[in-house]
């Protein structure tokens, strides 16, 4: 027993030093101004590491889902991918609910609880959206979501393997999501393991199958694909948590008038006030 | 999930592009920002949409637009941020024309798919000095597509200087693409002037049918099922 506790502890170590190292060789070295300049903006202490992530996922895009996506959309007419789409969405309803619900937002909550029913039934079984047209129209809710409205920060910038753009609460909000959804819950009750996964894939595939032209669009243009995708994530992030209402007015918004710099302007004003 | 959330992101900033120009009706005795905006979204659409008319027009024409209602220069340098300032003359004269260059190649293209739309404006708040109008993109056969303007006065005459699509401010997607490539290049500007320079050139003469390339309308994204909200 104490050999195998001590081999325990000792693989547990051993584990813990590569995890060390690997993290640390992934992290910028804050060891000049302007490396801790770059992290405060940034947001993004595992760049290298997220950098290295990001290739990943692309290369398995261009292997795998996009592939696949293209397949998809050229077998099935849009009427079906509709459907599909629909239904996937319905599904997401139950957690959406609870997510409204812990979010204290009860307007919402009920517009849920409504499409859920509807769409369930007269919409069979999520294929139509029937409640958006009796002005019930949809929203999404998850537990980063959740967080975020209670408060929470949203950690250092994270780029998970496969499931792309994130950061520490998001990613720990996607863990929540997978295992306490209602219908991943039930399913797994009900040792139909599969389901959750395939939920998964199938959202994927539905996701990327609408995003084909923008998403390559977007790739040929940018000059850093892997900070766009960084700022465009950090940015809709931040609306869906606040459901779509103004936030705060950009404060790096400034408005130039002839050549002046902007902070002599700012030290004209504080001498004016003063 | 993974790509849900992460091509959502995305496919908004490129919609976010679509909305891009507009047009002062600038000498109005007391200019209405919602007007304004309502005007320029129209002739945007009217002129640019269509997958007819030749690139070398449509940029032309969204040149126009640009420089008639946007305020391009203060949106250059909110863009640059910080590394305005360590710019030398020659280096921020250099980045203002690569810069207006650069917008239109990227963004004039994705009118091309355009066809029947309309921009219906829900509200105008104050935000500062500037005024905010917040409204819609409505697509006759896909969802609709939130976009806010940043509408400044600019001696007498009113001016864009941000458009936020779905949440998405073109100004703050810039300004973080442009930083990480300056802060990669070991904090130089002229190594961002450098990948502008290149850019522009390569997305010009894929533009351009006479190099062999076929026309750059890659189309405007398909607006995604944005249900997030």
């Amino acid at each position: 027993m104490k050999t195998l506790h001590r081999l325990g502890s000792l693989r547990w170590c051993r584990a813990a030093v590569l995890g060390a190292a690997l993290f640390s060789s992934g992290c910028v070295m804050l060891n000049t101004p302007e490396k801790i300049a770059q992290v405060q903006e940034t947001r993004d202490p595992l760049e290298p590491f997220n950098r290295t992530m990001f290739e990943l996922n692309l290369w398995l895009d261009r292997l795998i889902l996009r592939p696949t996506a293209v397949i998809y959309r050229q077998v099935f007419p849009q009427p079906v991918r509709n459907g599909v789409n629909n239904a996937l969405f319905n599904l997401r309803h139950p957690w959406t609910f609870l997510n409204d619900v812990a979010q204290i937002n009860p307007e919402r909550a009920y517009v849920t609880l409504v499409r859920f029913a509807v769409n369930s039934t007269v919409g069979v079984l999520g294929v139509m959206d029937v409640a958006k047209g009796w002005g019930y129209p949809g929203h999404e809710e998850d537990f980063g979501q959740t967080m975020g409205a209670l408060g929470m920060g949203e950690g250092p910038y994270l780029v998970l393997p496969i499931f792309g753009p994130s950061n520490f609460r998001d990613a720990a909000g996607l863990a929540v999501d997978s295992f306490v959804d209602p219908v991943n819950y039930i399913a797994r009750d009900r040792d139909r393991d599969w389901i959750p996964i395939a939920r998964v894939a199938a959202t994927g595939i539905d996701t990327r199958s609408r995003n084909i032209e923008s998403l390559d669009d977007l790739e040929k243009k940018s000059i850093d694909f892997y900070a766009t995708i960084r700022s465009l994530y950090r940015q809709r992030r931040s609306d869906e948590i606040r459901n779509g209402q103004p936030g705060d007015i950009d404060p790096g918004m400034t408005r130039f008038e002839g050549s002046v710099a902007p902070e002599v302007i700012a030290t004209d004003r504080q001498s004016t006030v003063q | 999930m993974i790509s849900r959330r992460f091509v959502l992101a995305a496919a908004a900033a490129c919609v976010a592009a679509s909305a891009f120009p507009i047009r002062v009706n600038a000498q109005a005795a007391k200019p209405d920002p919602g007007q304004f905006v309502k005007v320029l979204s129209d002739r945007a659409i009217n002129e640019l949409a269509g997958k007819d008319l030749p690139v070398a027009e449509r940029n032309r024409r969204f040149r126009v637009l640009l420089r008639e209602s946007f305020d391009v220069d203060s949106i250059a340098r909110n863009v640059l941020g910080r590394y305005w300032r360590v710019a030398t003359e020659a280096e921020r004269a250099d980045y203002l024309r690569l810069f207006e260059d650069l917008i239109v190649q990227i963004y004039a293209s994705r009118f091309a798919e355009y066809s029947g739309e309309s921009y219906k404006i829900a509200q105008s708040r104050p935000a500062g000095t500037d005024t905010v109008i917040t409204g819609e993109i409505v697509r006759p056969t896909a969802t609709n597509v939130r976009v806010d303007w940043r509408v400044t006065v600019e001696s007498g005459s009113l001016k864009i200087i941000d458009v936020i699509v779905e949440g998405v401010s073109m100004v703050v997607t810039q300004r973080d693409e442009f930083g990480a490539v300056i802060q990669r290049g070991g904090g130089k500007v002229s190594g961002l002037l450098d990948t502008m320079r290149e850019k522009t050139a390569s997305l010009k003469s894929e533009g351009d049918p006479s190099n062999g390339g076929g026309p750059s309308a890659t189309a405007l994204p398909t607006v995604p099922e944005s249900r997030t909200e």
